[in-house]
């Protein structure tokens, strides 16, 4: 069979994986890890004192070491091969299937490295932003959200478009957890036809048009949020 | 009246305030003049709790507030919410127009409605000579301008005492004509003024009470003219130095 015949025999099936799950699983996972990590990354910058953000520090400090310092895949296993072993009265506590283990370890993955983003952009906003907000009168979380996440986000980009970049190509570690996305569809084609090269190849192709795809969507979104910048380069 | 008593502040580097206590009148200006260092700035950044004194005592309107104990954020927000600050370095919000740095406050926390901010904003800009220049990004000004929009910001939350932290000091002559312009007008209308500045002839002008700091004690605190005309030989030493001319 020509490799040309494989391409167009196989395209379908991966296609279809790619929409049915390489990119809902990037999507969602992406989405909620963001959200996780501005939530870690606002209480690793609090300066209150009280024992309950102690506490909360202590945990997202934990979170991170945790997250950033052991592997995805050994992460990927622990949650879904791992956790139906802890038991209570030999009743298994957690059982997560394949999809919502998944969603869970990439959302923590990717939350832990985009709150470290997050944290050093706020860290970068100027002192004198703060106090000028506080000057007029606002309160911490009308100024966060007004005036210094809306300055973080543009230099959190690049970064964060990094971590989005990794993800979609991480998710094709989820075909150890059982799930048939597209990286373990194209295993099914080697097999099938005989010809790895041709079948990891295509699959390299489209990992890499999604990832091209998304560099593009970066260059146009950074110019968006750095309007302001690049008037005052013009200028 | 803004009043603060005794106030103390020691930052561990030999600067700060020591057992300061100095009255801003209000509908007068009152300009705070030093040496660099001397704790000019502190001064006036303890007005608006921007630092956090040691002791001390802070009363304003119905507030009297024991400095040694700490501050209650509704506090802190309530004193704010009565003062305005113009910064040195101007302190735009970057990523908003200049009508949206206008407008942000009023908009946002004091819950005006946008339109009636606008109007309000357009009026200010045009006040201070920026009418032009409301759909601009701060990037886009010159110092100059960009103090004039912070002042023009200030303004529109309505404040009892408007602050001025050496509002000229990173300006050129030129520039800092045209903000001290403005200045002078809010001056002369008779809005509460608490100024530092490094600009002995603008103080002059301008002031209807000198408080001259030094080494973080108050060294004068009264009239202008008194300062000026018939001054102690610190403070004339003090004030010679700025008619320094090079010789040839």
């Amino acid at each position: 069979m020509s490799a040309w015949h494989i391409v167009i025999k196989s395209l379908p099936s991966l296609l279809a994986a790619m929409l049915k799950y390489t990119i809902p699983i990037t999507l969602v996972s992406f989405a909620l890890g963001l959200i996780l990590a501005v939530l870690v990354a606002l209480v690793r910058i609090s300066t209150a004192k009280n024992w309950g953000i102690r506490v909360l520090k202590g945990l997202a400090w934990f979170y991170v070491w945790i997250f950033r310092g052991t592997p995805l895949l050994v992460q990927l296993f622990i949650v879904f091969f791992g956790l139906p072993y802890l038991k209570m009265n030999g009743h298994p506590l957690i059982e997560l299937n394949a999809w919502t283990a998944g969603i869970l370890t990439f959302s923590l993955n990717t939350g832990a490295y985009a709150s470290e983003t997050i944290r050093a952009a706020i860290a970068s906003i100027p002192q004198a932003q703060w106090e000028a907000a506080y000057a007029l009168g606002m309160s911490k979380p009308l100024m966060l959200r007004r005036i210094i996440l809306p300055q973080a986000t543009r230099i959190a980009l690049p970064p964060l478009s990094n971590s989005f970049i990794s993800l979609i190509k991480d998710t094709s570690l989820a075909s150890g957890i059982t799930i048939i996305e597209m990286f373990q569809v194209s295993q099914q084609f080697a097999a099938l036809y005989y010809n790895p090269l041709v079948s990891y190849s295509l699959v390299a192709v489209l990992y890499l048009a999604l990832t091209t795809l998304l560099s593009g969507l970066q260059t146009w979104l950074e110019r968006r949020t750095s309007r302001y910048v690049q008037i005052g380069q013009q200028y | 009246m803004l009043r603060i008593e005794n106030l103390n502040k020691d930052f561990g580097n030999g600067h700060g305030l020591k057992n300061v206590s100095v009255a801003f009148p209000e509908h007068s200006t009152t300009v705070i003049v030093g040496p660099s260092g001397s704790g000019k700035t502190t001064l006036l950044r303890h007005l608006d709790f921007l630092e956090t004194a040691d002791s001390g005592r802070y009363r304003f309107g119905d507030q009297d507030l024991d400095l040694a104990k700490p501050v209650s954020r509704q506090q802190v927000l309530a004193a704010r919410r009565k003062l305005g600050i113009v910064f040195q370095s101007y302190n735009l919000f970057p990523h908003l127009s200049v009508l949206a740095n206008v407008i942000e406050a009023p908009v946002h926390v004091l819950g005006q409605d946008k339109a009636q901010a606008t109007a309000k904003a357009s009026e200010l800009l045009a006040q201070v000579g920026l009418a032009d220049k409301a759909q601009a990004f701060p990037a886009q000004l010159s110092g100059g301008q960009q103090q004039r929009v912070a002042i023009a910001r200030m303004i529109a939350m309505q404040p009892q005492y408007m602050l001025f932290d050496e509002p000229t000091s990173a300006l050129d002559p030129e520039l800092e004509v045209e903000v001290l312009k403005v200045i002078q007008k809010l001056a002369a209308a008779k809005n509460s003024l608490v100024i530092v500045t490094h600009n002995m002839a603008f103080a002059q002008g301008v002031a209807d009470k000198i408080v001259f700091v030094e080494d973080g004690e108050v060294a004068y605190d009264g009239d202008p003219d008194q300062f000026f005309n018939h001054p102690n030989d610190r403070i004339a030493k003090f004030l010679a130095a700025g008619t320094f001319q090079a010789d040839k």
